[in-house]
């Protein structure tokens, strides 16, 4: 694999809370290799948002990261990087609330744009009807004179997507992109992504709690539990052959195409565990059917046997951990 | 079919409490709210006892005239030799139950209307509307002038000038919490279970419509002392020799060598007003948690 | 099961007025019907005007045309008297389970209430048992009854609201998207107590839902809503395996699934119109995949095509059996 173009290693993320400074994120390893998709998975809560808002220096007042961040080699843990907005670019998920209702389009699109690359009104201007045309958003000269109300939320988030595409980031990291949108509308924005990630050789790290829509883009995958990693791999390895068994118990509550009326939709007992109070040793063992003694007792690393790799002691006994 | 358990852990209570609900602990750890009710409550217990604590006879004129604050006048005299500690504390029990009044029956005047407007609509509304206008369209101690000035300047005409220019605001706000909390989700539900619109409000929409009104009371009462102290300023309000607090400041800046005739007075509108803010500040956190300033606190 | 309908919808149009704009016909004719003991599932993405239908047929929203009957009965949109007793037992549960609770009000005074007026008696004298066993049969545990909203999860405060519906001893309950502000085993647990009640209590549930995954899942017959209008009727399980109507095929098509072959769902072309100024002629021909001059000019009726399913597309015309779009598209070219 080429050198990761962002990587994480062991950062953590506390937040001060009533009782003092909680860790609500604990030791995330990551690597996005350039011009690659990564997906984080995870149920609200697991911190997977929190992860990338530390990379942007967007984390609630009091919040402190540590361990190490490297974008291209480079340190950026915990700073407000002057990377935020232009190598490193986030969307988030709500496009009604993700665009300023008095601005223009073209005003939001240049704005940093200009500030960032020093470029004339003019050079933004022509830049932003670019890549609103590189969105799907047609005639775009009248949309940079549109406010945002004008348009649907499905149109509104490909607006989104291409301020975040203005100084041409490396890194497109994008927070539950679809979730807001139909069904017809995510179809055409996760198309849009992949389009994106082909043509520019753009990495994007495609965080959602949806399985179906990792599924359909994400080439490498993390999944997220109560601040933790818990299984990490090649997307297709972890969802034809999930390890740990919160993954398993994910896939199985998803309704199944086809299966007809009235049948029983499975679900995980219990609430998600949350990460500034979670159980002891393994966080998921009290709602995990295949618990042992053991994993009250020990927080399971990561154990692998090759790239595929899950935070279990009973399916991943044998392993050797992640180094 | 799995149960849930209704008993969720404490964090999370306290975090859904915080975004949905009012929040009862919150208010008292403000800092200001306590304060605002330790003043308040000291006016109250003056304006109830002032006959006992008052070193003088408020009104009797035996006295030095315009005399320094010294041991024996705390707060000096007037310029008609009475002491000034004295009348500033009867004068408590002058200002706070006419403000009392005042807000009571601007409140229940402007809420009866604005319940009215909300749930009848149509002309009704309408017309009620347009008086809440029409009277809102001029400044308040200008319009409350021209009606004591043509009734005659007495504390009874400044109350009811008072009142007249008061009722919109209350009008408004009720009128656009019926009509929202009517469209409510769960007004609607009420009403499918067979309830008529009459039933509805009074049992769904009405109790929302108190913690605001409470709020608003709260803080229109600072509103309704300073102006009543403005009209007897004005030498509307109140007339010699009672002593409102607004004439003695009025009085005051006829002499201003004598410092102490306008200052003390003054003092007391200034602390009253600023403790019912206060309090007004604090109850509307109770009641309206989402308010910036409640989630202060939290990350 | 009776053969009956509890509720039958003819027709239905609700429309719009907007200041200085053109009014909108958010609902243009809609007719189904449901049986008791049985659940329909109505689908469609936004703006396509499944929440106004759901209003309108409970009496929240005026009627700009035709009939909605519960149980033989006209129902009348609901003025400021109280409704017809009778027709209480047509309920309805809302989307948001944060706003469709009273959230000054204990649960239990909530409950109580609710099964005081349909009982007509005074609130007083609702038992505490009849409230435990409402609150048990959604699932929730007796002392749920002392706690104010605000103490309770998504998932937690719908399944008091359906307790609520319940108390006025329904037959039918229109759902307006009961599980889209759920999390994922919220809305697994919701959806099952669904079915079951509706076994138990022989309920007819018409549940509205834009995710057609999960509906698919609970309901015994699906319609799909676009635009204002159903396209297609279709029972549950020949849903997946044969959609008869274009619209239908590309919802399917676009849901992603999670097999880890990384495969793009497919698109749609083009945005949802303005419904103030749908297309002429057929109010899909714009983004359908298979549109021919006819779809352009006439607007399709709803075919019967057998099976009990109904498809409004041109493509069905003559159908004695459901055709898929595809074929049926290839077929007419050859002809020509």
């Amino acid at each position: 694999m080429a050198a990761p173009l962002l990587e994480l290693e062991n950062l953590s993320i506390t937040l001060p809370s009533g009782s003092g400074p909680r860790t609500v994120v604990h030791s995330v390893d990551l690597a996005v290799a350039p011009g690659q998709i990564y997906g984080i998975a995870g149920e609200s809560g697991s911190g997977k948002t929190l992860t990338m808002l530390s990379l942007l220096g967007l984390l609630p007042r009091g919040g402190v990261a540590s361990g190490s961040a490297r974008f291209d080699g480079r340190e950026i843990a915990g700073s407000r990087s002057a990377l935020r907005g232009r190598d490193i670019s986030m969307v988030f998920q709500d496009p009604m609330t993700a665009l300023h209702p008095m601005l223009t389009v073209g005003r939001q699109m240049t704005e940093h744009a200009r500030r960032h690359l020093k470029l004339s009104k003019r050079e933004a201007q022509e830049r932003a009807v670019a890549m609103l045309a590189d969105v799907r958003i047609p005639d775009g000269e009248a949309a940079l004179r549109a406010y945002p109300h004008e348009f649907s939320g499905g149109m509104r988030q490909r607006i989104a997507i291409a301020i975040a595409l203005m100084c041409e980031p490396r890194v497109l990291i994008a927070d539950e992109p679809t979730t807001a949108l139909d069904v017809t509308v995510q179809a055409g924005i996760l198309r849009l992504l992949d389009r994106l990630r082909r043509e520019k050789g753009m990495s994007v790290v495609l965080i959602t709690h949806d399985l179906g829509v990792m599924s359909s883009i994400a080439e490498r995958m993390s999944v997220m539990y109560a601040g933790r990693v818990i299984e990490t791999g090649d997307a297709g390895d972890v969802l034809k052959a999930p390890a740990h068994p919160y993954t398993r118990a994910l896939l199985s509550a998803l309704p199944h195409p086809g299966a007809g009326a009235q049948t029983e939709l499975l679900s995980i007992p219990g609430v998600p565990a949350s990460p500034l109070d979670p159980p002891p040793g393994c966080a998921f063992h009290p709602r995990c059917p295949l618990a042992i003694e053991e994993c009250r007792m020990v927080v399971p690393p990561l154990l692998t046997d090759g790239d595929h790799a899950a935070a279990c002691l009973v399916t991943m006994g044998e392993k050797e951990v992640v180094a | 079919m799995s149960a849930q358990p209704a008993v969720l852990p404490p964090s999370r209570l306290a975090r859904l409490r915080r975004r949905a609900g009012t929040s009862t602990g919150s208010a008292w750890r403000r800092p200001t709210m306590v304060i605002g009710l330790a003043i308040a409550g000291l006016w109250i217990l003056i304006a109830i006892g002032a006959p006992l604590i008052e070193p003088h006879d408020p009104l009797a004129q035996d006295f030095a005239i315009t005399e320094a604050p010294s041991s024996a006048h705390l707060f000096g005299t007037d310029e008609l030799g009475r002491d000034i500690l004295s009348r500033v504390l009867e004068g408590a029990r002058h200002s706070l139950p006419l403000a009392l009044l005042l807000v009571a029956l601007s409140g229940t005047i402007g809420t009866v209307l604005g319940v009215v407007a909300g749930y009848v609509g149509g002309w009704v509304d309408g017309v009620i509307m347009r008086l809440a206008d029409l009277v809102s369209a001029f400044p308040a101690i200008v319009l409350a002038m021209v009606v004591t000035a043509s009734l005659g300047p007495s504390t009874r005409n400044a109350v009811l000038a008072l009142v007249i220019v008061s009722w919109p605001i209350y009008a408004r706000v009720v009128r656009s919490l019926v009509l929202s909390i009517g469209q409510a989700e769960y007004v609607q539900a009420f009403r499918l279970h067979g309830a008529s619109a009459g039933r509805a409000m009074r049992k769904e929409v009405l109790p929302n419509v108190v913690g605001p009104i409470i709020v608003l009371v709260a803080i229109y009462l600072a509103d309704g002392l300073l102006l009543l102290a403005s009209l007897s300023f004005l030498g509307l309000g109140a007339q010699p020799p009672t002593p409102e607090w607004g004439s003695m400041v009025s009085v005051g800046t006829q002499y201003f060598q004598n410092w102490w005739m306008a200052t003390f007075p003054g003092l007391a509108i200034f602390t009253a007003v600023l403790a019912f803010n206060f309090i007004g500040d604090g109850l509307r956190d109770v009641f309206d948690p989402q308010s910036s300033s409640a989630r202060g606190e939290d990350a | 099961m009776s053969d009956a309908p509890a509720l039958e919808v003819l027709d239905l149009e609700v429309v719009y007025e907007r200041r200085g704009r053109d009014p909108v016909r958010a609902v243009a004719g809609v007719s189904l019907s449901v049986k008791r003991g049985q659940i329909l599932g109505l689908v469609g993405e936004s703006g396509c005007g499944k929440s106004t239908l759901a209003r309108a047929v409970v009496g929240l929203e005026q009627r700009a045309a035709g009939h909605v009957r519960f149980e033989g009965e006209e129902v009348a949109p609901l003025t400021r008297r109280a409704r017809p007793a009778q027709q209480t037992r047509l309920q309805m549960v809302f989307q948001n389970p944060y706003s469709s609770l009273n959230p000054r009000r204990r649960i239990g005074a909530q409950l109580r209430e609710a099964l005081a007026m349909a009982v007509g008696a005074d609130g007083r004298r609702v038992s505490d048992a009849r409230v435990t066993e409402l609150l048990e049969r959604v699932g929730m545990p007796a002392n749920a009854a002392e706690r104010y909203p605000h103490q309770f999860s998504g998932g937690q405060r719908q399944r008091i609201a359906i307790a609520r519906a319940l108390a006025a001893d329904p037959s039918v309950i229109v759902l307006d998207e009961p599980l889209s502000s759920l999390d994922a085993s919220a809305q697994a647990q919701i959806a099952n107590l669904l079915v079951a009640l509706s076994r138990e209590l022989d309920l007819a549930l018409v549940l509205i839902s834009h995710d057609l995954a999960i509906v698919q899942h609970i309901v015994d017959e699906v319609a799909v809503m676009y635009l204002g209008k159903l396209v297609e009727t279709v029972p549950s399980g020949e849903l997946w395996g044969l959609p008869a109507h274009p619209y239908t095929e590309a919802l399917i098509g676009s849901i992603p699934r999670a097999d880890g072959e990384r495969r793009l769902p497919v698109a749609l072309e083009g945005e949802v119109p303005d419904p103030s100024a749908p297309p002429s002629g057929c109010r899909f021909h714009p983004r359908c995949p298979y549109a021919m001059d006819r779809c352009r000019v006439e607007e399709p009726p709803a075919f019967d095509v057998g099976r009990g399913r109904m498809a409004a597309c041109w493509l069905q015309d003559g159908a004695t059996e459901p055709r898929r779009p595809a074929e049926a598209a290839a077929a007419l070219a050859q002809r020509v």
